[in-house]
């Protein structure tokens, strides 16, 4: 559901960069820090927002109904009188966290998988990727509707769920990485000085790899918040009165006709959020990809 | 050719049985397995006969087989909510669901590819920038917030369409009242694909537009437009075939949100209900069948792949 991933590194060469060398490129390009500081920002903000505001996001208010700017309610009040503001920073805390959390695993899943897929090969390498392809070949959306079917709705329920049904991308990319640097020198010179499989793959191929998987990263957070508002969304994910913005949204369907921007509020932050995240893949992988650096230069 | 297509059908057929483990296994996760989703509050008497009756005390692997040979027979079992077969449920609802899959398909590749070209031909003028901005934005909006955000202004505000339903109840003009009703599910189911072919073809056909032999058929004299037509389009149409294969699963994905969004009657809606109420006979049944009908289509892909690439036949 994502972007083109893979970079095209036919350019450079047979040996790998030093972890210090990845980190200067993705420090000198300039493109990813407006996204980063955006995401910085909304996470500062969902930690503080809880505390500085005066309102309770269950905090029902039945004489403010539908309120749309006010002193007293900066964004607006909802249909029972919730505070527009405040429950838009505890959705913002539950879809970071659900975020974060759901790419954590599926990026350690599919690295994992990947790397051990690439480095041994062989049967191990067969069975792992008929599986991914299986799973690739399910549309995702429904694949996390059958396994919440069988665990039910909740907040640690789709964390679960989302961050095993999107490992699969992760996981190609990293074995195609692996096989990419299993056959370079570095890895020949350090088996020869006798370190463990295991060893290599950690510390040797996989800091390699921390480009790919950093932009994987941010494509599948991207992806994971999208899936936790669209599950939110139909009831399947975060239940009221918790509030998410998935299922602010689809409370405010039916208040389309009087109080508008109920819809456009939720929405609004979920659209900024992944168009961040989508951002920050993007400068990432603008740091690394030699074409696109060659373009620039130009 | 023969050796591709059957290699590619065995490698399809595989993945089908392992699409039928993983959904068998998932469903079977459940302690005390499907009984328990048919009602929590049995007494233990009543799962342990409900139990026997649906089989589930024998050995997994018999399980497994008894229902693959049911699947393999055409039922998929019943509903738990409303008895019916499955089957018979999906089929109801499955011409809904096709009309809309088709009209986004085909908005993506009408719109989709012509922009893309233009962009490609175009690169770096100001409607190459903005679309390149718009299809960056598209791929980050929500699906069900374009859809609410397009109600809003299209049907409460301007009242020009419909806000949902696939067709209003005494119409007269039976074709004209479902495109009004099929613009903008089709429009938000498309949306994200769309975005995604623009990009794609924009930046195949820009490098292909590179290469030496493109120079080589100017150097020879050809009109531009055959140049685009006889040589660079069909070349970078290659990996754009590829990504649409890739963007099948999820559009039959966006379909069961953009359903829900629209109350568009179909297997989206279908699936998302039986998921709410733990309806697990007829989610599986959907699952598979999309599964199928995913696996089917990517075939259909690779069978068109060759007519564009002559040298995959010799692989």
């Amino acid at each position: 559901m994502v972007a083109q991933v893979s970079l095209d590194r036919s350019k450079t060469g047979t040996t790998g960069r030093t972890p210090m060398q990845i980190w200067r490129r993705i420090i000198a390009h300039h493109r990813g820090w407006l996204s980063l500081s955006f995401l910085v920002f909304l996470y500062l903000f969902s930690l503080i927002g809880p505390r500085a505001l005066p309102y309770s996001p269950e905090q029902i208010d039945l004489s403010n109904r539908l309120v749309l700017f006010s002193p007293a309610h900066p964004l607006g009040t909802d249909e029972i009188g919730r505070d527009n503001l405040v429950r838009l920073v505890y959705g913002a805390r539950i879809s970071l966290t659900v975020g974060v959390a759901a790419t954590l695993i599926s990026v350690g899943v599919g690295t994992l998988l990947g790397a051990v897929s690439g480095y041994f090969g062989g049967y191990l390498d067969a069975i792992i990727m008929r599986l991914t392809d299986a799973f690739l070949a399910i549309p995702l959306f429904f694949l996390l509707l059958t396994v919440l079917t069988l665990l039910g709705s909740g907040t640690g329920n789709i964390i679960a769920v989302i961050g095993l049904t999107s490992w699969m991308r992760v996981a190609r990319l990293v074995r195609g990485e692996t096989i990419r640097f299993k056959v370079m020198e570095f890895v020949e010179a350090a088996r020869v000085v006798g370190a463990r499989d295991s060893r290599i793959i950690f510390r040797h191929i996989l800091v390699q790899c921390v480009p790919t998987i950093g932009v994987a990263a941010s494509f599948n957070a991207a992806f994971a918040i999208l899936a936790e508002s669209a599950l939110s969304y139909l009831g399947l994910g975060v239940q009221p009165p918790m509030p998410s913005w998935g299922n602010m949204l689809a409370a405010s369907q039916n208040f389309l006709w009087n109080a508008p921007q109920l819809a456009v509020l939720p929405g609004l932050a979920i659209f900024a959020t992944v168009l961040g995240f989508n951002a920050l893949g993007e400068g990432l992988r603008g740091a690394f990809d030699p074409y696109e650096a060659q373009e620039r230069r130009k | 050719m023969s050796r591709y297509l059957v290699r590619r059908l065995i490698h399809a057929l595989i993945t089908l049985l392992l699409i039928s483990l993983i959904t068998f296994t998932i469903i079977h996760l459940a302690p005390g397995g499907p009984s328990i989703l048919a009602d929590p509050e049995m007494s233990q008497e009543e799962a342990a006969i409900l139990r026997h009756n649906m089989g589930l005390d024998q050995p997994l692997y018999v399980q497994y087989i008894k229902w693959l040979y049911n699947i393999l027979r055409g039922d998929f079992g019943r509903s738990l909510l409303h008895g019916q077969p499955v089957l018979q449920m999906i089929g109801a609802r499955l011409r809904a669901t096709v009309i809309l899959a088709l009209a986004g398909i085909t908005l993506t590749l009408v719109v989709g590819l012509p922009l893309g070209v233009l962009c490609a031909l175009h690169r770096n003028s100001w409607p190459d920038k903005m679309l390149t901005l718009l299809t960056f934005g598209t791929i980050s909006i929500p699906p069900f917030w374009l859809g609410i955000m397009l109600i809003l202004i299209f049907a409460v505000r301007l009242r020009w369409l419909p806000s949902a339903g696939m067709r209003t109840v005494g119409a007269d003009t039976a074709s004209l009242d479902l495109v009004s009703h099929l613009v903008m599910p089709a429009l938000v189911l498309a949306s994200f694909t769309l975005a995604q072919v623009i990009r794609y073809t924009r930046s195949s056909l820009g490098d292909v537009l590179r290469e030496n032999y493109i120079l080589v058929a100017r150097a020879k004299g050809l009109a531009e437009q055959t140049v685009l037509t006889r040589h660079a389009l069909k070349n970078a149409l290659i990996p754009v075939v590829t990504i649409i294969g890739l963007m099948l699963p999820g559009l039959v994905g966006g379909a069961a949100i953009t359903e829900t969004v629209f109350a568009w009657p179909g297997i989206g809606r279908l699936a998302v209900d039986a998921a709410f109420k733990r309806d697990y006979p007829v989610i599986m049944g959907i699952t598979i069948l999309v599964s199928i009908a995913v696996i089917v289509s990517n075939l259909l892909v690779d069978l068109v792949y060759p007519l564009f690439d002559p040298r995959i036949k010799m692989h």
